[in-house]
């Protein structure tokens, strides 16, 4: 078997091993045949171990090729040739064509054998963290979504193809918030993140679409000029670079939790501890930095997009800094932290130490997934130190917070805990008029519709309004207590 | 092959009548499933046989008659052939999951009636055969209205269905007669036949096209003559309501009569319809965002998707016509899955208020499953056909239209988010109420015909491509008849930077 055909096969395994988990126990699940812990943990840690080792003998293989390993496994639709426009140079002329490709290089096979070996750890730590929880299944089963979704997203060789692992992994994500759905806080939690990854994810579309009108493939081989990362570059004029640069940074700020719109990354600390560490600390908080460095040509060929990118990580590590020190639990404030030095990420793609925000992207990740598992243990582990060093809790201020004057410092305290005010922001400039917008339209409808029938649409439905044949109704009616 | 299209229209007739006349309640819906079932076989063979040749006519015609120089004729091709399963698995999909509250014999009759007239609607080419079609589909809806005990809502709501029943009818006759009467004069051997090359007088066009759109506008409930179809799906009968939304007669129309009979028309005016249904889209995503009735908000979602359609029509490039048509199956599978998903929550609860609804997912995880699984698709996750159909219509509008692109993707994030939204209000956070502890979750006949419905959303999203072969040739020629070019293979030939291509919108 030739290296090539190697290549592809394990390109293949990494990506379709985790789905082979997902689709099985979406099944079972979905008849009521769920299988026991054991076998729902085996299933997922087998086929992610699997899907692991086929990353490492990839990137093993990539290591011992002389340059990018492009991967082709065709296209999911075609609407025309191609090969002619892209030969003329006509690049409005191509016709779309979806392409399943993957690029392995520095950055994705780097990006692969982190994301397996976190989620493979972080899947066998949940098995004893899970046992006897009654989302077991449904927490493995996303588990493995997501694994299979940031597979997708990281080895991806083109921004169509990215655009499928991103969602999915905030799919899983998004679920794993509201894991505990019986009580309304990680419900509120989810639909936040969901409100925000919902809005940002549109960037990442636009993103694509424009690059594969501009240059005539969203193909990041086939787009940069057919040159290796972190060297690849593009000859795209400024402007388009920018408009292009500007929607992925706006995909990048909401899954990368930066600022303005990374309030949602505390709160959704909601989900179980173990999904919180692998997607919060080790990799889905990390992938709008992947999102930056892959984009890294686009980003460098507009000096207005370094501007853009530079602000975004500044502010972000900025806010979180300060919000992060006024949080008094162990998980919101490594969720600050965490944001704290994805800002700094962000900040070194502007400066363009990409080989730099690689390695501290892949250190970060590796150390916040073990603080966060460690977590629950935290005021446990505190508390023995103390005792062990029969230590006197003292004034433990900052140097920082010992100079500010008091006024000040109880200012932006408050600004702090209030996250700077950037939820009521957007809630005044955007939620609330929209909201206002919808109520008002929505009364107008009823109106009209009270005018022509006389039905009043703001009373509740009730079953009497509907049956045609209520003794013959194979479900009975029967609810208690209702308010 | 003679005789075959014919059949294929009256046998769902046929059915209503046999089903009419059986001997009990339970005997007349058995007979109407095992009917659907057969029925939704039959069809889906046709459409593998047009897969595998997308060039394949098949046409029943009689004689025409003395006076009217109408006739009878019907005929299968790539266009319609894929709406025939479509409707024949909206028919099956409710006669075998919908509430048994919704499946009196008068039901059945009434989904099979409409059943038939949707695929008469797609088989017709006489202009007459295919009005007549087009009104008597929306008979039965009004029968069924009608007919609800006095003082219901239902039985309210027919006064405001007659009226757009009426808004919507009398465009359609005038533009049929306007086309007859035009074309006669012009020495048309058969001037209502679609495929009588004789063309409108110059002077005629405008006038078809408004009445026809205005037709169009109606059934597809988009803005400002929507208000009938959100309530008729949160307070219709569950089968005729998703029968009229998932079978997208408008937008069939709209390719089957509308462009080729008046390009020129055409060309001029459908980029209008589309701005129309675009304002549509976004208004009623809006409206949708602050429902508190879990019917009523996928009833506006659903609507907003639909007007959404008529937008990639517009943009006339063949990424926006592939995008629609796609979009248009994706619609009439995820609305039929998510208006069941929400009667299976109202047989179950008595109510869909979200007010008084949560935690439903700890009683009935399956159907939260399934509410979710239809919610990503209605919304286009990657893997549903709703993805690759909003990826074609983006890459149809982005650069060129820019405006209209951001007007879609608003729409879809704002569907997105009430979709989701009422998800995690009406499933997660603390239950409201208990429920009898008999009431169960899916049972297997409502789970079949979920993960049918997913499954089906599923294989096309993720291998589309034997769709969009089929339609290529119809998506040339529309192509041609709305750019005034020459052999137009998807985009692939056409000039970079061409304007015609993509100015339809202005």
């Amino acid at each position: 078997m030739s290296d090539s055909t190697l290549a592809w096969w394990l390109g293949g395994a990494t990506v379709a091993l985790p789905f082979a988990a997902v689709l099985p126990l979406l099944f079972l699940g979905g008849i009521g045949a769920k299988p026991s812990e054991r076998a729902t943990a085996r299933a997922v840690l087998v086929l992610c171990g699997l899907s692991t080792l086929s990353a490492i003998g990839l990137a093993a293989l990539w290591l011992a090729h002389d340059g990018p390993l492009v991967l082709r496994y065709g296209s999911i639709f075609d609407l025309g040739p191609r090969g002619h426009a892209l030969a003329t140079g006509d690049h409005g002329a191509a016709g779309y064509r979806f392409e399943v490709d993957l690029l392995v290089d520095r950055l994705s096979a780097t990006m692969s054998v982190l994301s397996g070996v976190l989620s493979w750890l972080t899947a066998r730590f949940s098995v004893r963290y899970l046992h006897r929880e009654p989302g077991f299944f449904r927490y493995f089963l996303l588990l493995a979504l997501f694994v299979g979704g940031m597979q997708i997203a990281v080895l991806a060789g083109s921004y169509d193809l990215l655009f499928v692992g991103w969602e999915l992994a905030g799919i899983s994500s998004m679920l794993l918030i509201a894991f505990f759905h019986l009580r309304r806080g990680p419900a509120r939690a989810a639909t936040r993140a969901m409100l925000t990854y919902r809005v940002t994810d549109v960037g990442l579309l636009v993103a694509g679409v424009l690059l594969h009108h501009f240059a005539g493939s969203s193909g990041f081989f086939d787009a940069f000029e057919h040159r290796a990362w972190p060297e690849a570059q593009t000859h795209l004029a400024s402007s388009r670079a920018f408009v292009i640069s500007a929607a992925l940074v706006f995909a990048a700020i909401g899954k990368s939790a930066l600022f303005p719109l990374g309030t949602w990354l505390p709160r959704a600390m909601e989900g179980p501890t173990p999904s919180s560490a692998l997607f919060y600390g080790g990799l889905a908080v990390h992938a709008g930095v992947y999102l930056l460095l892959r984009s890294a040509p686009l980003i460098a060929a507009s000096h207005a997009a370094t501007v853009l990118v530079a602000f975004v990580g500044i502010a972000t590590a900025l806010w979180a800094t300060i919000a992060g020190r006024t949080r008094s639990d162990v998980k919101s404030s490594l969720a600050y932290a965490t944001v704290t030095q994805v800002g700094l990420m962000v900040v070194g793609v502007a400066l363009r130490l990409y080989n730099v925000v690689l390695l501290y992207m892949v250190a970060h990740a590796c150390l916040r997934t073990l603080q966060l598992l460690r977590a629950p243990s935290a005021l446990h582990d505190a508390e023995a130190i103390r005792a062990a060093l029969e230590e006197q809790r003292g004034d433990d201020r900052s140097i920082v917070e010992r100079l500010v004057p008091a006024v000040i410092a109880r200012r932006a305290h408050a600004l702090a805990l209030e996250d700077f005010h950037m939820d009521a922001v957007v809630e005044r400039v955007i939620v609330r008029p929209v909201l206002a917008l919808s109520s008002a339209l929505d009364r107008a409808e009823r109106r009209w519709v009270a005018a022509m029938t006389g039905v009043d649409l703001d009373a509740p439905t009730s079953a009497s309004d509907e049956p045609e044949l209520d003794r013959k109704s194979d479900a009975p009616r029967a609810v208690e207590g209702r308010s | 092959m003679s005789g075959l299209v014919t059949a294929v229209v009256a046998l769902p007739f046929v059915a209503a009548l046999i089903v009419r006349g059986a001997r009990s309640e339970s005997r007349s819906l058995a007979i109407g499933r095992a009917f659907a079932l057969g029925y939704l076989a039959l069809v889906s063979i046709i459409a593998v046989v047009f897969l595998r040749d997308p060039s394949l006519v098949v046409r029943d015609t009689s004689a025409p008659l003395a006076v009217l120089h109408a006739r009878w004729h019907l005929e299968l091709d790539g266009l319609s052939a894929p709406f025939l399963p479509l409707a024949a698995a909206i028919a099956a999909g409710v006669l075998l999951a919908a509430p048994r509250a919704e499946l009196g014999r008068a039901s059945v009759q009434s989904v099979l009636v409409a059943t038939g007239c949707s695929v008469g609607v797609y088989c017709a080419e006489d202009l007459l055969l295919l009005a007549s079609f087009w009104i008597a589909g929306l008979v039965p809806a009004t029968v069924a209205l009608h007919q609800a005990p006095d003082a219901t809502v239902r039985r309210k709501l027919a006064r405001m269905y007659d009226a757009y029943f009426v808004l919507g009818s009398i465009p359609i006759v005038l533009a049929v007669l306007v086309v007859g009467v035009s074309r006669a004069r012009a020495g048309a051997a058969l001037p209502f036949d679609l495929s009588e090359p004789t063309p409108i007088p110059p002077g005629y066009g405008p006038a078809v096209f408004f009445l026809i759109s205005w037709a169009l506008l109606t059934r597809k409930a988009v803005a400002p003559l929507h208000s009938w179809l959100p309530v008729m799906i949160e307070r219709g009968p569950v089968g005729l309501a998703v029968l009229t939304a998932g079978t997208h007669l408008a937008a069939f129309l709209t390719l089957r009569v509308l462009v080729p009979l008046v390009p020129e028309a055409s060309r001029q005016w459908l980029p209008w319809l589309s701005w129309i249904a675009l304002a549509s889209a976004v208004l009623q995503a809006l409206m949708a965002l602050s429902q508190r009735d879990l019917r009523r908000a996928v009833g506006f979602v659903t609507t907003s998707q639909l007007a959404l359609v008529l937008v990639g029509l517009g943009a006339s490039g063949a990424e926006g016509l592939h995008g629609s048509m796609l979009q248009m199956l994706s619609i009439g599978f995820v609305s039929l899955g998510q208006v069941l998903a929400v009667a299976w929550i109202s047989a179950r609860t008595a109510t869909t208020d979200l007010r008084r609804l949560g935690g439903l997912a700890a009683k009935f995880p399956r159907i939260a499953w399934v509410f979710f699984l239809l919610g990503l698709a209605s919304v286009g996750a990657p893997g549903t056909i709703a993805w690759v159909a909003e990826d074609l219509l983006l890459h149809a509008l982005l650069v060129h239209h820019p405006f209209v692109a951001a007007a879609l993707l608003a729409v879809t994030v704002l569907n997105g988010i009430t979709i989701l939204r009422v998800f995690f209000q009406a499933f997660f956070g603390e239950p409201r109420g208990a429920i009898d502890a008999r009431v169960s979750d899916l049972r297997p006949r409502e789970w079949v015909v979920a993960y049918a419905v997913i499954a089906a959303i599923a294989t096309l999203g993720i291998a589309p491509q034997a769709l969009i072969e089929l339609r290529r040739t119809t998506v040339d020629g529309l192509v041609r008849s709305l750019t005034g070019e020459q052999s137009i293979h998807g985009r692939g030939q056409s000039s970079p930077g061409d304007e015609t291509h993509h100015a339809r919108i202005p």
